[in-house]
């Protein structure tokens, strides 16, 4: 370090040990006096466990996560989600490190354990699966945990029905009851969840579904109507992915409602309780200030009204369609720029888009029938017929 | 502006186009040829694979992942598994993240480390996973097939050279993380690198971020304004008791902030804070 910079630190620990008497700051208690402003907290029930939870939780996962646990902790937060395969079992550490300094009987704990014979192209478990292998899996958890029990055990991403009824995972989450692993058990999914759920029902063992759900979802009805049925046989609900991702768009220029979005999976009343993962305190307080009223705004409305809209327009770029186009067109761009005009009302980065792509006016030209399917059904040949005038349009008239 | 959103536009186009071609420079991976339906996913689909850990790949700037399938001559099998994060600091963050504190480290790429019937290593902006597939391929040739695709990623692959302002005595090791987003809690303190230390009865960790003097006095503002201070920003160090996180030592200086978390007296670790600040100074 060069004489000036010496003298810049002199002074820095000269400053230092001034700001160490002067900025040992007010006594925690003079801190702690302005968090204890208590919330309202709504409670709900878990379904036939019987469990009464504030419906916001906290899904462990993101961030930095042991002062966001320790901070959901302090607002009154009692239900805890993480999860074996999280940071390839770091976060069941992390969960568990805070929980020596709490007392755990006060909090809720979930984890969920992967089936590892599951194919992840299907969703189907094969013939490899046995209960052991599951088991172990869970005593791992377990230790990393510093837990004797989980107060929750989910099968983890489940998306068949084949999966939910598998005779070895059913002789594991009922082995883990008897053994005292599991207080209560469940399976989460974020795809095909209507047909687990029913799939749940059917299997009679499980307590509870930790479930995908929110305002932007395609079959969200299909959805509330299996959650609705189940609720009224006893199955208990978490909800997960309500803030839909956060944002509507692949460059995240436009933010979800997040408020918004937690209070429409809130509003039904079948759903105990979310676990939004938390990255700020300012996200903690948002979420949990939807208890201080429920109901949507016109304007929180508005905004889930047009999330959906975007979400509509929306290409998810998944490549599926890639070689389906008997013109050879580009057909996710063209789906992008699709979604920029449409979606953002920005016509001059839709044309450049397809200007890039050297797609005309009329790219649709010999062409009767569309031979492009999509995973989301867009009517593709109709959007792209439409799209292309966009190249009729003069630049100059495009703002 | 015009001509930036033309500009921002060209790369975004770029990016999309490349991003769903599988880069050329795999297709061949000495010894070994590609095998079935190559799968791709982006931001969007991510959760189609990995389901609820994709959340936290997303907060480590994911682009893409490539699942592949190579086979040999003798028809044994491997999945290469190729993440690609938006720069060489985010991919460290996930690795780091996913990277076992009693890992079995190797050499490959800029780091990696091997498990049974499978190896993870970081190159570059990619966070690479390759699992052995059936039939069986001996370890030897796992990591064989790892190492020459990490050469196809980078010549030299290093670590980010962020974790040399950390002091090395009483660092745990392979403890150094990148916490990508809201370090503290704290909404757009982005990019905080952290380092564990041990002493006879805890854990402690120090952390440091380096960035615009704008960004480090408005992000010492929000923190104040967090835990009640009223006082206005100095260049020097505080002691804070922060109602969720317990005793903080945070030092501020120009275009720096950095600190101590999880110490029960931070009076103890104070020569560390004063040699790690040195080296953030010096750079």
């Amino acid at each position: 370090m060069k004489a000036k910079d010496k003298n810049n630190r002199r002074n820095f620990l000269k400053v230092t040990a001034a700001g160490l008497v002067g900025a040992s700051l007010m006594p925690a208690t003079t801190v702690e006096a302005k968090n204890k402003k208590k919330p309202k907290i709504i409670y709900r029930t878990l379904g036939r466990t019987g469990i009464r939870l504030p419906i916001v939780s906290f899904g462990a996962m993101r961030g930095d996560a042991k002062a966001l646990v320790e901070g959901g902790i302090s607002k009154g937060i009692l239900h805890f989600d993480t999860a074996h395969g999280y940071q390839k079992g770091k976060n069941e550490v992390m969960v568990g490190e805070v929980f020596q300094k709490h007392d755990r009987d006060k909090y809720f704990i979930a984890t969920k354990v992967y089936c590892q014979d599951m194919d992840r192209k299907t969703g189907l478990i094969n013939d490899d699966a046995t209960a052991e292998k599951f088991l172990e899996m869970l005593d791992i958890s377990l230790e990393r945990l510093q837990m004797k029990q989980v107060d929750l055990l989910y099968v983890h991403a489940i998306s068949t029905k084949q999966a939910v009824l598998h005779p070895e995972i059913i002789r594991a989450v009922k082995m883990a009851k008897e053994q005292g692993k599991a207080k209560f058990i469940g399976v989460s999914t974020h795809k095909n969840e209507p047909e687990v759920i029913k799939a749940a029902v059917e299997a009679g063992v499980y307590d509870v579904v930790l479930t995908a759900y929110n305002f932007k979802q395609d079959h969200r009805n299909e959805l509330k109507e299996a959650i609705a049925e189940a609720a009224a046989k006893g199955i208990g609900f978490v909800a997960m992915k309500t803030m839909a991702g956060g944002f509507l768009d692949k460059e995240k220029m436009q933010p979800v409602n997040t408020k918004a979005a937690l209070k429409w999976a809130l509003l039904d009343e079948n759903i105990c309780t979310a676990i939004p993962g938390f990255t700020s305190f300012e996200h903690l307080e948002e979420s949990f200030s939807v208890m201080e009223d429920l109901k949507l705004s016109k304007k929180e409305e508005k905004d889930l009204t047009y999330g959906r809209e975007v979400a509509g327009l929306f290409c998810n770029q998944c490549n599926h369609c890639e070689g389906q186009c008997r013109n050879d067109l580009p057909i996710p761009e063209i789906m992008r720029s699709y979604m920029y005009t449409y979606g953002y009302r920005d016509l001059s980065k839709g044309k450049e888009l397809l200007t890039h792509m050297g797609v005309n006016n009329n790219a649709c030209t010999n062409c009767t029938e569309c031979t492009v399917t999509c995973i989301k059904d867009f009517a593709v040949g109709e959007k792209v017929q439409d799209i292309c005038r966009l190249m009729d349009v003069p630049d100059d008239f495009i703002v | 502006m015009i001509r930036c959103l033309l500009v921002s536009l060209f790369f975004m186009v770029t990016i999309t186009v490349a991003s769903q071609d599988y880069p050329a420079k795999f297709v061949n991976v000495d010894g070994w040829h590609i095998s079935g339906e190559k799968q791709y996913f982006s931001p969007e689909n991510l959760y189609d694979y990995i389901n609820g850990a994709s959340d936290f790949y997303l907060g480590y700037g994911f682009e893409d992942l490539w699942v592949v399938d190579y086979i040999n001559a003798s028809n044994q099998l491997l999945t290469l598994e190729l993440y690609r994060h938006n720069n060489p600091m985010l991919a460290y963050g996930i690795y780091s993240e996913e990277r076992p504190l009693k890992a079995n480290i190797s050499k490959t790429g800029a780091q990696g480390f091997v498990e049974d019937g499978a190896v993870f290593f970081l190159a570059h902006d990619y966070y690479v996973k390759i699992y052995n597939g059936q039939p069986q391929v001996a370890k030897n040739e796992l990591i064989s097939f790892s190492e020459k695709v990490a050469e196809l990623i980078c010549d030299n692959c290093a670590l980010p050279q962020q974790f040399d302002w950390f002091p090395t005595q009483n660092k745990i090791d392979y403890s150094e993380r990148y916490m990508a987003e809201n370090f503290m809690g704290l909404t757009g303190f982005d990019g905080v690198c952290t380092v564990e230390y041990k002493s006879a009865d805890e854990k402690v960790r120090l952390f440091a971020f380096k960035g615009a003097d704008e960004k480090c006095h408005a992000l010492m503002n929000k923190y104040f304004k967090r835990v009640g201070y009223k006082k206005k920003v100095k260049a020097k160090q505080y002691n804070f008791n922060d109602p969720y996180i317990g005793k903080v030592v945070l030092i501020y200086d120009d275009g720096i902030i950095c600190g101590l978390l999880d110490a029960k007296e931070t009076g103890k670790y104070q020569d560390l804070l004063d040699e790690m600040y040195s080296k953030l100074k010096m750079e």
